[in-house]
């Protein structure tokens, strides 16, 4: 495979010069990957603490939808959200789609099921003692969710890990509704998915490594982080 | 007189898929302002009765009444604390701990001063910013009950709170127990298979056995050691004590029906016999006497009111105090 | 995790929430900033290095940038219509006039054209290159000797080939015709990896360079001309469609400066658009 070894070598050399180009793809696929990691977050850690805290009709009913929820296709969710933020759909008006903006909407509707579904398991997992021990405390349900929040820390950055481990990885949404544009929405892997139609395999390589490599590290600093605890 | 904080009448508890009860009493109160232990074995029952009391489960039958009422409002709930035998404690500092029932309540104007002392209270001044999770199993139960006493209880529920902990623990929480039921008044039940415990707490004891109260579960605990070469004799330093059966312990305990009082020496099997100085009589539950009897160790007999006027003797006067060697347990 | 424990869960909650709102709004506002053509264009175009030329003079210019959403002509018309971009670059003539006459698209100009090629390995199983005339090499590749690998995706390219089916009167299908569903490169990709043959713009094929075991095997025919034509969205249809720049953009493409850099573009040293608009 002369072809192959010949195209890591220029792979190597574009991660090693700091080639501007594949580094901004590798700096707006963080950057939209982070943001709907955080958004997805802001919404689904909230909204797993209110399912676990509380007890209430068709709760195993939305336990079963998250679970389902978390195996959705990217196309599927990328052709939603295109639906719904085109011209022609009902937020057209904001002219979201082809921006980062649109990727991170799509990204996030991606990663809500993952990140709420594991937080709610994270916290339900949590010692029976700890909500024995709130509710003699005298704890409300926000000051046992905010305790919640804090004692199964872990297992929820494990949550977030993995929701940004789907995104960063996903190819789907940021393609629909990103629309590949080099130097705005051109991400780490529909840069890669272009090069790989173009032949080009060496950008793909350098980008293919980077995008593992981000993953190493974020996977490392919870394994770290862990073992610390 | 002191009134009943806790009356149960009938009061039963079956599990789930079993078809005995857990729990059977009769009829029991439970004073205010003293401490009230419960002892009995493993699977007695003791579990189940304090989370009655602890108002985490209604009775299956009967009444439970809490400061004479029911349903039990949750300003009453409020004032239950309880110290579990394995706490749980937050993954923060021994003070956050300590503060959070507080933060809870929102009772934060003297937050800092209440939070200082029952931490000095429990020895755990020195500890305020270490990470509770990484204490030692005794300072983490210090830790609980300071948590819990800082929220003012009327009522401490314990649930074999020296169990798991070093001596010196043991010791802070039976002192800060009893204190503060001197102090303020407040009322203690603690459940404990630890029978030498509930003689160093005083106040009223019971025993549980299959789910039943008996109406009286007095023991008479005895420190000490078995004499080396001497077999089945058991030196508290003041008395010797023949045992039968195991020989290996600290303690050794006698139940106050075990115990029989007469004017003379009994000329039977018996093999302890001993004599002493009648020092209280008082009423037992049940219609029962507790006598006690200085001996060299203070012995409680428990005999019936015919039975104590047929003796004929009172506070000051001599008797024999006698029991079976086999009916003395052993402590390990 | 000692700096985690430590304290009251409030603050760091506070902390944890800003820092979260700021890498969300960020990213936000730096994207609101410039104006922005939207183009979708064929891949052709944009894979073939064309674009990476031809826009950043215009950009710099104009002070604006070109956003540039490279997908198959079926799907770049269908973007023109759903009004999600401004302006459309395609080749595929009937399909663009029907976009016009339908009202979606206005100022439709001519720029510049290159042709189809159809390749195939060197050994040429089915002896395209003896074909005499396009309708023989039809039939030739139509006996299943070997794979025709085909676009699939309503591209300029797979619309051309359709035709080219069509007048040749085979409809095509068995073992070894494989529609593929991508785009230019993949597909001649995949015709190289099974021996096969596809119909590619010329284009395409000359920036694929060396990297495919493949020959032009059959080219010259008139039907085989590959006109490219630019396209603004009628801002009639879609108001917010940025019809004055893409009048601008389309104007410069077909001026003087833009048709230069057609006529002068070159990948491994052949000329690969030919322009139409100024000769």
């Amino acid at each position: 495979m002369d072809y192959l070894s010949a195209s890591a070598a220029v792979a190597a050399d574009l991660i090693l010069d700091f080639d501007p180009e594949v580094y901004g793809i590798v700096l707006t696929s963080l950057k939209v990957s982070v943001s709907a990691t955080v958004a997805a977050s802001l919404i689904g850690v909230p909204l797993a603490l209110s399912i676990a805290l509380n007890n209430f009709w068709g709760k195993a009913f939305i336990r079963l939808l998250l679970n389902t929820l978390m195996a959705l296709p990217t196309v599927v969710v990328g052709l939603f959200v295109y639906a719904l933020i085109g011209r022609a759909g009902v937020l057209g008006e904001l002219g979201l789609l082809f921006t980062p903006a649109g990727i991170i909407l799509g990204e996030t509707l991606l990663a809500l099921p993952i990140i709420t579904n594991l937080t709610l398991v994270a916290v339900e997992t949590l010692d029976p003692r700890f909500f024995k021990t709130c509710r003699l405390l005298g704890g409300s349900t926000a000051r046992t969710a905010r305790a919640a929040l804090f004692e199964a820390r872990l297992g929820i950055l494990a949550a977030l890990v993995a929701g940004f481990g789907r995104v960063v990885a996903e190819v789907g949404v940021a393609m629909i509704l990103g629309g590949n544009i080099k130097g705005f929405t051109r991400t780490m892997t529909t840069a890669i998915a272009l090069e790989t139609s173009k032949g080009e395999f060496a950008l793909g390589l350098a980008l293919g490594a980077l995008l593992l490599l981000v993953a190493l590290g974020v996977n490392g600093a919870l394994f770290a982080i862990r073992r610390r605890a | 007189m002191i009134a009943s904080v806790y009356q149960l009448r009938g009061v039963s508890y079956t599990y789930e898929g079993s078809d005995k009860p857990a729990l059977d009493i009769g009829e029991l109160s439970i004073r205010g302002g003293e401490v009230t232990v419960f002892t009995g074995p493993n699977g007695s029952g003791k579990s189940t009765l304090l989370s009655l009391l602890a108002l985490d489960i209604a009775p299956a039958t009967g009444d439970l009444l809490f400061f004479g009422e029911r349903p039990i409002s949750a300003r009453h709930r409020s004032r239950i604390g309880i110290l579990d035998q394995h706490p749980y404690l937050f993954d923060i500092s021994v003070r956050a701990n300590v503060e959070w029932g507080l933060k809870a309540r929102k009772l934060m104007d003297d937050m800092d001063e209440r939070v200082g002392k029952a931490l000095s209270d429990l020895g755990l001044s020195s500890y305020s910013e270490r990470r509770a999770r990484k204490l030692s199993g005794g300072e983490m139960q210090r830790v609980a009950l300071a948590r819990t006493l800082v929220l003012n209880p009327d009522i401490l529920l314990l649930d074999e709170p020296t169990a798991h902990v070093d001596a010196s623990s043991r010791e802070r929480i039976e002192r800060i127990v009893k204190e503060w039921v001197a102090r303020e008044g407040g009322t203690a039940i603690v459940t404990t298979h630890d029978v030498a415990l509930a003689q160093r707490l005083g106040g009223s004891a019971y025993r549980l056995q299959e789910g039943k109260v008996s109406a009286s579960g007095v023991d008479n605990v005895f420190m000490g050691h078995f004499v080396m070469g001497e077999g089945g004799v058991f030196d508290t330093g003041h008395i010797k004590i023949n045992v039968a059966g195991k020989r290996q312990g600290k303690a050794v305990t006698l139940r106050a029906e075990e115990v029989i009082l007469s004017t003379h020496h009994l000329e039977s099997s018996v093999r302890n016999n001993l004599e002493g100085t009648i020092t209280d009589v008082s009423l037992g539950d049940g219609g029962l006497l507790l006598v006690t009897v200085d001996c060299g160790e203070r012995i409680v007999a428990s005999i019936t009111t015919s039975g104590w006027a047929d003796l004929g003797v009172s506070v000051g006067e001599r008797v024999h105090v006698s029991f079976k060697a086999s009916a003395l347990r052993v402590v390990e | 995790m000692d700096l985690f424990w430590k304290g009251d869960h409030t603050m760091k909650t506070k902390l944890l929430s800003l820092l979260m709102a700021a890498l969300i709004v960020v990213p936000s506002i730096s994207l609101a900033a410039e104006t922005r053509l939207r183009m979708s264009t064929t891949t052709s175009t944009e894979n073939s290095g064309l674009l990476a030329e031809l826009i950043p003079p215009f950009e710099k210019a104009e002070g604006v940038k070109v956003d540039v959403i490279a997908v198959g002509t079926g799907k770049a018309l269908q973007l023109g219509r759903n009004g999600d971009v401004d302006v459309v670059f395609v080749h595929a003539r009937s399909a663009e006039d029907k976009f016009v006459d339908e009202g979606y698209g206005t100022y439709r100009k001519d720029v510049m054209h290159n042709d189809f090629v159809i390749v195939g390995p060197p050994q040429d199983p089915a002896g395209l290159a003896s074909a005499k005339d396009l309708s023989s090499a039809m039939a030739a590749l139509a006996k299943g000797e070997a794979t025709f690998v085909s676009r699939g995706d309503d591209s300029g390219t797979h619309k051309k080939e359709k035709l080219l089916w069509k007048t040749a009167g085979i409809a095509p299908s068995g073992g070894w015709y494989a529609e593929a569903g991508q785009g230019m490169g993949a597909v001649l990709t995949i015709a190289d990896e099974k021996r096969g043959y596809a119909l590619s713009d010329r284009g395409t094929f000359i920036a694929y360079g060396g990297k495919v075991d493949l020959k032009v095997l059959f080219e010259g025919d008139q039907s085989l001309a590959n006109p490219y034509g630019i396209i603004a969205v009628n801002p009639e249809k879609h108001p917010q469609a940025r019809f004055g720049l893409a009048k601008a953009f389309i104007d410069y493409v077909v001026g003087e400066q833009g048709q230069k850099i057609i006529r002068g573009f070159r990948k491994n040293g052949q000329q690969l658009f030919y322009p139409d608009a100024i000769k």
